[in-house]
């Protein structure tokens, strides 16, 4: 008797891992050397992991969904007979890729950790916090778990049935990217639509069906509400003008508002996370990074929605490049698939049509939008210690849609307060 | 290493005719591998290469999700078009008249032992063929097939793959629209990926193109990229 691993064969350069679609034998089952004992799934590719021995299943250590890293072992199969030479060397190949994930997986663990369990209505004992806090359970993972203890109590045990069940996971839940539930595209209602002998029946193009499906389904979705705020940007105007001609000398290119804008809405996002959030279902995911979506118009009337990744990280000339970068690749219709992707909050600009407010519709999954106006001169009341004068001030309206399914009223207009007050506070004497 | 490889071009057929042929192949090749196991032989493992045409079908690869068939059985029998449950990768697919589908079966020990690669140059036959007929496609990462318009808002697709491997004998192949009746992918979501579209040679051009032509071509291109010898 001998045990034999079966291992996740090496299937390409490339391929580090596979998940397993099914499992054609079952613990005790007999297998014949050659025959299939799993089968498993990589990219568009099925295959199955045949046993290199003959012998009986005695355990099975992944289950189907599971994903396997070449090289792990996923079967221990024991052999009868005499000793069977060792397993057969699987060259763990793309070991590269394998540490990634696992770092990957570490940080994800790390990310979930630091639960504050202090903060719960729910009364737990010490010890049900100690291993709560070891095993990576999250404060609403806990106050999930049916207690079977005095007054509906979670015990130990309650806690270790849990955790068994719920296996290593981390509690990192993953949802599509920018995968609004695409409801079929608007049912043309059955309005009778007349069409005269001069009129011209066209038919949108792919792009605007698709915008099309997904502003319905937005606004199906969401219970879209707005607030608005007026700025004073005259400090801002000054600034850049004072600035550009030496900005665009040095970088090679134009300085224009948006990055500005973007700056004080990422600096506003880090002060007000609960509106960098995303919505799957019932569940809330709060998004660790600020990717900031900008709305651009192609040449073609249509519309796309490029986004700046990690925006709170930039300084103002990196978020004046990114801007220019990606508006410039819109524009000429380069833009990658990855560039689209990501998104957790969008910034439109409506001023550029001399729009001064705009209700604009939430980029989904995301939970809020805003809408920055134009800016124009306007006479304004300015308060001094020697009292209040009229005089000419430059400024703009903040248009904030959100989510009212999750924002309330209160984050919705803190937040649009938060971005004019950044702006309004503007360093006119700030280098660049 | 036999590199060569035997072209069959199987015309018009149905879905499962072709795909039990292909297991026939299939088992054939998996066979000989297994007895040079066993035996400790080297005897040559044959490759093919098939063309065929299937009438109207919807395939669902074993990843696929039901759902994405936004037909029911009755409507399936209305539009004349049956639906099977298959043992690829992949999602949800449709096959039909003006759709060159190829299946090479192939014994990867002939030619390089890495299924991401198969898949990658698989893609590459296709785009050379396309850029012969001046049409600029490309791969997106993370979504097999081949693609034009990608990182637009216009990517669709115009290739669409699943291929199942066992011992490194692979079967299924791809799927290329050329003067294929689109309006059949309205009743699906191609390979569960929602929002984006399908295209054909025909959409592109706006012409209809000779499949025999784009035929030879895909073959032209596979064999120098195999570099293999069909037969």
């Amino acid at each position: 008797m001998a045990k034999f691993e079966l291992k996740l064969p090496k299937m390409g350069e490339s391929v580090a891992e596979a998940t397993v679609t099914n499992w054609l034998k079952k613990v005790g089952d007999k297998i014949e050397m050659d025959e299939a004992v799993l089968e498993i799934a990589t990219d568009k590719v099925d295959s199955e992991v045949p046993s290199e021995v003959a012998g009986t299943l005695v355990e099975i250590l992944f289950n189907t969904d599971d994903v396997v890293q070449v090289g792990q072992t996923i079967a221990i199969i024991e052999t009868e007979g005499g000793p069977v030479a060792a397993t057969p060397e699987v060259k763990a190949e793309a070991p590269v890729a394998v540490a990634e994930v696992a770092k990957a997986v570490e940080v994800a663990k790390e990310t979930v950790a630091p639960a504050d369990f202090s903060t719960s209505d729910k009364f737990f004992s010490p010890l049900v916090k100690n291993i709560a806090k070891e095993e990576g359970i999250s404060l609403a993972e806990l106050e999930s778990i049916a207690g079977s203890g005095k007054d509906g109590r979670v015990n130990k045990e309650d806690l270790l049935n849990y955790i068994k069940n719920r296996g290593s996971q981390p509690a990192v839940v993953a949802i599509p990217a920018a995968a609004p539930k695409t409801t079929p595209a608007p049912v043309a209602q059955a309005v009778p639509i007349s069409v005269n002998g001069g009129d011209e029946i066209v038919e949108m193009d792919r792009m605007r069906k698709l915008i099309s499906g997904y502003m319905v389904a937005s606004v199906q979705t969401s219970a879209h509400v707005q607030s608005f705020i007026e700025v004073d940007v005259t400090n801002i105007v000054k600034w850049r003008d004072k600035v550009k001609n030496a900005f665009e000398k040095r970088e090679g290119e134009k300085l224009t508002f948006t990055p500005i804008f973007m700056e004080a809405v990422a600096k506003a996002l880090k002060d007000f996370p609960g509106m960098n959030i995303s919505v799957d279902g019932e569940f809330i995911i709060k998004r660790k990074n600020i990717n900031l979506g900008m709305a651009a118009a192609l040449p073609n009337g249509n519309l796309i929605v490029p986004v700046i990744k990690n925006a709170d990280q930039l300084n103002l000339v990196g978020m004046a490049k990114a801007v220019n970068d990606l508006g410039n690749r819109a524009k000429a219709g380069k833009l990658k698939p990855d560039d689209t992707q990501g998104g957790t909050y969008t910034v439109t600009n409506v001023g550029t049509f001399g729009s001064v407010f705009g209700t604009p519709i939430i980029n989904q999954p995301q939970v809020g939008i805003l809408a920055l106006g134009a800016i124009r001169k306007v006479p304004a009341v300015i308060e001094t210690p020697e009292g209040d004068f009229i005089g000419i001030r430059q400024k703009m309206f903040l248009s904030h849609s959100y989510d009212h399914r999750v924002v309330d009223g209160a984050l919705g207009g803190s937040f649009v307060k938060r971005v004019a007050e950044y702006l309004e506070a503007w360093d006119i004497n700030r280098d660049i | 290493m036999n590199k060569k490889v035997q072209l069959q071009d199987l015309g018009r057929k149905d879905y499962k005719v072709t795909w039990d042929y292909q297991e026939e192949l299939f088992k054939k090749i998996v066979d000989i591998k297994i007895q040079n196991r066993k035996d400790d032989a080297v005897l040559e493992t044959p490759n093919y290469f098939l063309y065929v045409e299937h009438p109207h079908v919807y395939t669902l690869g074993k990843s696929g999700d039901m759902s994405n068939l936004l037909l029911s059985e009755k409507q399936l029998e209305v539009k004349g078009a049956t639906f099977y449950k298959i043992n690829r990768g992949g999602d949800i697919t449709y096959h039909g008249p003006g759709q060159i589908v190829g299946y090479p079966i192939l014994d990867l020990e002939n030619f390089f032992t890495d299924i991401h690669k198969y898949l990658r140059l698989l893609e590459e036959a296709i785009i050379l063929t396309l850029s012969e007929y001046g049409l600029q496609s490309e791969r997106s990462e993370g979504e097999t097939g081949v693609w034009l318009g990608v990182g637009t808002p216009f990517a669709r697709k115009i290739c669409a793959m699943g291929v199942r491997a066992s011992r490194w004998v692979t079967m299924h192949g791809f799927a290329l629209n050329v003067n294929a009746d689109l309006g059949y992918f309205d009743n699906i979501i191609p390979c569960g990926i929602k929002g984006k579209a399908v295209t054909s040679m025909h959409v592109e051009l706006n012409k209809q193109v000779d499949e025999e032509e784009v035929k030879s071509k895909i073959v032209k291109h596979f064999q120098k990229l195999f570099e293999a010898e069909i037969i």
